[in-house]
């Protein structure tokens, strides 16, 4: 059985396939967009639990995907890989609620160990808007999804 | 747009393309290396050497991030007429993007390991071409085998400098003293003058002081 469900978007092809590959090897469900729009049509079919995602792509970019993704799917955390990365744009997407902001070329075991991290971070939120939900109390329940990556 | 905004921005942009082509290299040496890992059982007569072939791919990958972050950050300089940073950061980034010059010059250049922080504010692109023009200069008259030791000092009113003090491959030799009678050095005291930059030879530390000025 497959550990959790990664959406991979990235219009570099040659990069994201490859990446989708040595994912499947290292157990992980995975799925690629080859941009922006294409990842949130993906979304609305199947949500993942892990959103990798670019930042620079043309038509709709990482930033605006991670955006419409915190509103919409609030239990998926998003992780953004990048080479374009200023300090200016890491602060943005920490401040739209980024699980983590990493730099191309990144070496495979450290994104592993970050994509089980969002997973993780996914996990327990639910775990607690369950306990939440368990006690009648719904309104703090979706608050703690809605709070969802937000560290 | 000013040309030197023109050229940040340009090659800024460029590094960003440099990135993601080394990570296509990464995750292609990568899958390589997983595909051999997965196929342990088939008997592949170059499974080490390969192996190691992706490795040194890997660290090769690793470095031309590097340079492309540092060659990233040099391009935005244009950006700021003036900035406050610590000149050890001046310092790091121009021995990163000197690599060439010491190799041609068989020479080495240093940094100060866990040097204190000397804060100065300056044009970032005047002071990042001063350093350049001199280890230029300095590099092939040094010969072959010496070093280089860059530290960021100051006076004792508190200016700012840099420091390059020379360790020559020939122990005892001043190439300070022998620098200062060459005609060159007259020229490299005007040119840096005209930058209102001042440079001060020290024989008996075997060193030059660069005071950036304003």
């Amino acid at each position: 059985m497959k550990e959790f469900k990664v959406l991979m978007v990235d219009d570099e092809e040659d990069f994201v396939r490859t990446l989708d590959e040595r994912m499947q090897m290292r157990n992980l469900d995975t799925s690629v967009a080859l941009s922006g729009e294409e990842a949130m049509k993906k979304l609305e079919e199947d949500p993942p639990d892990v959103l990798l995602v670019d930042l620079k792509m043309p038509g709709m970019d990482g930033m605006e995907v991670l955006k419409r993704a915190r509103e919409a799917y609030p239990g998926v955390q998003v992780v953004m890989l990048t080479g374009h990365g200023s300090e200016a744009d890491e602060a943005e997407a920490r401040r739209l609620g980024v699980f983590e902001y990493l730099r191309k070329p990144i070496p495979i075991d450290q994104l592993m160990r970050t994509l089980k991290a969002a997973y993780k971070k996914k996990l327990e939120q639910a775990m607690v808007a369950a306990s939440f939900a368990e006690e009648g109390d719904f309104e703090s329940a979706r608050e703690i999804m809605k709070q969802g990556q937000k560290k | 747009m000013k040309e030197t905004l023109f050229m940040g921005k340009v090659t800024a942009a460029m590094t960003h393309e440099i990135k993601n082509v080394l990570a296509i290299i990464r995750e292609s040496a990568g899958l390589a290396q997983d595909l051999l890992v997965a196929a342990q059982d088939t008997t592949f007569p170059y499974k080490e050497r390969f192996s190691k072939i992706m490795d040194k791919i890997d660290t090769q990958v690793v470095r031309g991030a590097e340079i492309a972050s540092t060659l990233n950050s040099f391009a935005h300089l244009p950006d700021y007429e003036v900035r406050n940073e610590d000149l050890n950061s001046v310092i790091d980034q121009m021995l990163l993007l000197s690599g060439k010059l010491s190799r041609t010059n068989g020479v080495k250049f240093l940094i100060e390991e866990n040097a204190k922080s000397v804060f100065m504010e300056e044009d970032p692109l005047k002071s990042r071409m001063i350093l350049y023009r001199v280890l230029e200069f300095l590099a092939p008259l040094i010969g072959k085998g010496s070093e280089i030791q860059l530290k960021s000092l100051k006076n004792e009113t508190g200016t700012p400098l840099l420091g390059l003090f020379v360790k020559t491959a020939a122990p005892g030799q001043s190439v300070i003293e022998r620098i200062q009678s060459l005609p060159e050095w007259d020229s490299i005291i005007q040119e840096l003058r005209s930058r209102n930059t001042l440079i001060d030879a020290k024989v008996e530390l075997n060193a030059l002081l660069i005071n950036f000025g304003k």
